[in-house]
């Protein structure tokens, strides 16, 4: 058990757009203790997604530190980084991103590709963790055959099913009605409650946020100190 | 309109790398396409110029080529001086016995086997085929073992080059000239003193008789007349006609097997295309259901599609085109199957085969992109706008 | 769920994609799996061809003959087993055009030279017996339409004059490379005796003489030494392997052999473009999906493997298609080729198939190259902001 799961130190991210230098992130230092669910808020353009994104290790800061269950991801290389992401890392998109080739099944069954499970235990996580959120019984169904709500609680239990470390979910309700926003959102906190899961996820919506131990707001690439 | 072929052409550019490949690929189907036709017509050019309209050959009757062919010493001087055939100013026949022999000779570079035409004639020879020029050195002197060799000979045979030695039958024979025939066949000859030849490889008789006419329609007048003199047994040609069969089962292989093999990959390119128009239709979708909107009729969007697709077409004929000029200087040397010998031969490129190379090119293109504009053109506008991508 | 099930499910994602794909490919494999084909058919003779039978012809020309006395000097040269002559004897029936091989042999020794031919004792005998007999082969038979018994003429041009023949045997031959099933094949003292009338001067020569050197004994020892004995003679001979002979007439036509060589280097040039462009436009298209999965912690390797599996499942794919339809075209190629082409059959070999896999497997390979590289040089980041 790492503790806290994330550190940042003085974490800053500049991109460079069209010649011209736009600071997204500045001098951040914060840390997320284990088995926090914690929201992060700020309007578009804030820097919420870079943020997730540098903990999630897809993206590197322009200077700064950044550990994550134990790890400093600035030593990793590429080849290192997928690898850890492989172990530590749950991440839920907007849009879904499930592969439209595969079942419901195969997409949540990805992730063990890369562990040493047998085949047997493979299919008896992704049962596991497809009945977790509620898809027992669409097992099969290709993607295009789902609800926005259902394609979302695939991406959920994909991102659950290898037992990461942390899930990150960058506007996981964005695309969705409030009725299935509200379905994901309760999955979000069985897992920190029943399960202990550190989650850190992004949102621009008030209501969604609501629903996390902690909220903090990102404004201009500062992160606020909570009230 | 001119809007829209830009149109079309910045959407080839967006997609720069397919676009590159579709064309290099159909630019290959054209370039093989081009190139064969270029050989066989190199092949056919080379024969049909061997020869001359206003010449007749003579043959004995049945054979097909000059080595089953004889025709005595006697018999030639009568035949000579038949009516229908030219004469000098001072009365002496324009006409040439001569015997037809094949040289086998070792390659000194690839040490491979080779057949050299050997032509046993007289100085005649040029007065009867006035387009073969002396270029280099001089005539060989009669009764001597002295030869002149062909512009193709020199240039393919090192070791028959002027001033070389070549021995066979045991005696030792100088080039000491080389002749120009204008590309014909006779450029992959060697010519020289027929009693010398025919010593050398016992025979007795000439193989054949090469005549010029008093008037190029003579022939059916000369013709009658020796092929029905019993005496004789003769066929008479024209001489060009003669030569030209004398390589058709080389240039049938050329062109069968040259265009099988182009139909059959140019179906290939075909779907090539269809592929990369079809992708370019998947793509662009939305905007097609955009300029629907906008008013555009279903005709305007089919013309795009094929604006784009047979511009690819056309780069890839240029292409094809400008690959296969390169050819224009490659000489291919091989055994003519007819005669057993060696005939050297060029690509030759002409205006015609050009455009049909072009034509060959946008028919490809304007095939492919006819399926993926349809369907572009029946699109329906809310399902285009509706949907990413196909 | 492995790995390979995304792959096969990526390539059938876009049916018509994946139709024109194979297709394309298919073509191209057809093309040079005929290519192949024609090239494997002229050097198969070479290769098939008996080591221990020696061909002497005259050295200083194809055309030219040899005297028939030189048999008896053959036969006493050391090694030598059997002594065989043929001469090309021209025949032609009825259209020039039409035309076909045809040979005069000396029958008695014909059948012990060539163990290819295949005919019952009977056929042999009749035709051996027979000085106005012939044997042809079944291909020539069903192309006239000729059965055993049938009197045929022909007209001679190496040989002038009419020719009665009679059909005495219908033959098929274990190694149609070597014996082709499309000639005639008839006594070459009927031919001769004729001759002797007609022009005597050319008479009792023959075309070539075939040696067969006894066994153990190296044919190349007894080659030299009937070269020697007929050297400073007023004809000289040459005398090779019947190998060496015939890939001797194949190297004459190298420059046309180098030119389908040539031809067949472009057309995998053209399989490969069909193939990286089809890869191109699926990695392009999934670009996302592919980010994705590296999110989920996938290695780059991973993403080749991906790419490259559905490089070669295409390349196979279409491969095999080729092959299947290289049967059908073989055929239809034989036919337009048939009449006087050079190459007597089209049989597919295994080398052949194996030619159009090996190639096919090695476009594959290639094409998933630059599309992979493009994979591994996307980050992650990118390849999520794609618009697909």
């Amino acid at each position: 058990m790492y503790d806290p799961v994330v550190t940042l130190q003085r974490v800053s991210k500049v991109y460079s757009r069209a010649g011209t230098d736009v600071s997204v992130l500045r001098n951040l230092s914060f840390s997320i203790p284990a088995g926090t669910f914690l929201a992060i808020m700020g309007p578009s353009g804030s820097g919420k997604s870079t943020l997730l994104n540098l903990m999630a290790g897809i993206d590197r800061p322009t200077s700064g530190v950044v550990v994550v269950a134990g790890t400093r991801l600035h030593e990793l290389s590429e080849g290192d980084m997928a690898r850890w992401r492989a172990r530590h890392i749950g991440y839920v998109f907007q849009s879904y991103n499930l592969i439209p080739v595969l079942t419901a099944a195969e997409n949540v069954e990805l992730p063990l590709l890369l562990t040493h499970l047998s085949r047997k235990e493979r299919t008896d996580h992704v049962k596991t963790a497809l009945r977790l959120v509620g898809l027992g019984d669409r097992m099969d169904h290709y993607p295009r055959q789902l609800s926005g709500g259902q394609e979302q609680r695939v991406g959920l239990a994909r991102a659950i099913v290898s037992d990461p470390t942390m899930i990150l979910a960058d506007e996981p309700t964005g695309n969705l009605d409030r009725e299935s926003a509200e379905d994901i959102l309760t999955l979000f906190v069985r897992l920190n409650r029943e399960l202990g899961k550190t989650i850190v996820m992004v949102t621009h919506d008030p209501r969604a946020a609501e629903r996390a131990q902690l909220i903090r707001h990102l404004e201009k690439g500062v992160l606020e100190t909570p009230p | 309109m001119l809007l829209w072929g830009a149109y079309s052409l910045r959407n080839l550019w967006a997609r720069r790398v397919t676009t590159a490949f579709t064309v290099v690929g159909m630019g290959l189907v054209v370039f093989v396409f081009l190139a064969v036709l270029m050989l066989a017509h190199g092949l056919e050019r080379t024969l049909g110029k061997t020869g001359d309209p206003a010449n007749a050959i003579l043959l004995r009757k049945g054979a097909l080529s000059e080595i089953d062919s004889s025709i005595s010493r006697d018999h030639a001087k009568i035949i000579a001086l038949q009516s229908g055939i030219k004469q000098t100013l001072e009365g002496r026949p324009v006409a040439v016995s001569e015997i037809g022999l094949q040289l086998t000779l070792r390659k000194a570079k690839e040490r491979s086997l080779a057949s050299l035409s050997l032509r046993g004639t007289s100085h005649d020879a040029f007065a009867v085929r006035p387009k073969v020029r002396l270029a280099q050195g001089r005539l060989w002197e009669p009764g001597t073992t002295e030869i002149v060799v062909g512009a193709q000979v020199a240039k393919q045979f090192p070791e028959a080059g002027l001033h070389r030695v070549l021995s066979f039958g045991n005696r030792a024979w100088t080039v000491v000239g080389l002749f120009d025939a204008d590309g014909s066949g006779f450029d992959s000859e060697v010519w020289g003193d027929a009693e010398q030849f025919m010593a050398t490889f016992h025979r007795t008789a000439f193989s054949s008789m090469t005549v010029r006419l008093t008037r190029p329609d003579a022939l059916v007048q000369v013709k009658e007349q020796l092929e029905r003199d019993p005496r004789f047994s003769l066929s008479v040609k024209r001489e060009p006609d003669y030569y030209e069969g004398k390589a058709e089962s080389l240039a049938k292989m050329i062109r069968v097997t040259g265009l099988f093999l182009t139909a059959v990959f140019s179906i290939g390119a075909i779907m090539g295309a269809t592929m990369t128009m079809s992708a370019a239709v998947a793509q662009r979708t939305t905007e097609i259901g955009t300029l629907r909107t906008l008013g555009f009729t279903r005709l305007a969007i089919l013309q795009t599609f094929l604006i784009e697709s047979m511009a690819l077409g056309a780069s890839a004929g240029l292409l094809g085109v400008a690959g296969a000029s390169f050819l224009q200087s490659v000489t291919i040397s091989t055994v003519n199957w007819d005669t057993g010998s060696e005939i050297a031969f060029g690509f030759y490129l002409s205006p015609f085969m050009v455009g049909l190379a072009l034509l060959f090119a946008l028919l490809m293109s304007m095939v492919g992109g006819l399926i993926p504009a349809t369907r572009a053109a029946r699109l329906e506008i809310v399902q285009a706008l509706g949907e990413r991508t196909v | 769920m492995t790995l390979g099930r995304l792959i096969l499910r990526n390539t059938v994602r876009r049916p018509v994609r994946l139709l024109l794909t194979v297709g394309g490919l298919a073509m191209v494999v057809l093309a040079f799996g005929l290519i192949r084909l024609t090239l494997d058919q002229w050097q198969a003779g070479s290769r098939a061809a008996l080591k221990n039978r020696l061909i002497t012809v005259h050295a200083m020309s194809d055309e030219l003959r040899l005297p028939l006395a030189y048999k008896d000097r053959l036969t006493v040269i050391p090694g030598a087993r059997t002594v065989h002559f043929g001469a090309v004897f021209g025949g032609v029936y009825q259209d020039p055009k039409q035309s076909f091989g045809s040979f005069a042999e000396q029958a008695s020794t014909f059948f012990e030279t060539y163990p290819e031919v295949v005919l019952s004792d009977a056929e042999r005998l009749a035709f051996q017996q027979d000085r106005r007999g012939c044997i042809i082969g079944h291909r020539l038979a069903a192309r006239f339409g000729w059965k055993v018994g049938e009197a045929i003429t022909l007209k001679g041009t190496v040989y002038p004059g009419d020719w009665e023949l009679v059909v005495r045997g219908i033959f098929r031959s274990t190694s149609p490379n070597v014996m082709g099933e499309g000639e005639l094949y008839l006594h070459w003292a009927y031919a001769n005796e004729r001759l002797k009338t007609t022009e005597p001067d050319r008479a009792d020569q023959v075309g070539w003489f075939v040696v067969r050197a006894a066994d153990g004994i190296n044919g190349q020892t007894v080659a030299e030494a009937i070269d020697a004995s007929f050297a400073n003679s007023s004809a000289e001979t040459r005398t090779e392997s019947e190998q060496a002979y015939f890939a001797g007439w194949v190297a004459r036509s190298g420059a046309l052999l180098r030119g389908l060589e040539w031809m067949s280097g472009i057309i995998n040039g053209i399989a490969l473009l069909v193939l990286v462009n089809a890869l191109a436009m699926a990695v392009r298209e999934r670009t996302r999906e592919y980010a994705v999965i590296k999110t989920l912690g996938f290695q780059p390797r991973h993403l080749v493997s991906l790419v490259l599996g559905e490089s070669l499942l295409l390349a196979l794919l279409g491969g095999g298609l080729g092959l299947v339809l290289l049967f059908p075209a073989a055929q239809l190629y034989a036919v337009m080729t048939q009449d006087r082409g050079y190459v007597s059959s089209y049989l597919i070999t295994t080398e052949t198939i194996g030619a159009c896999l090996a190639v096919m497997l090695l476009v594959g390979l290639l094409a998933a190259v630059w599309p992979a590289i493009r994979l591994i040089r996307m980050t992650t980041l990118e390849g999520l902001r794609h618009a697909g």
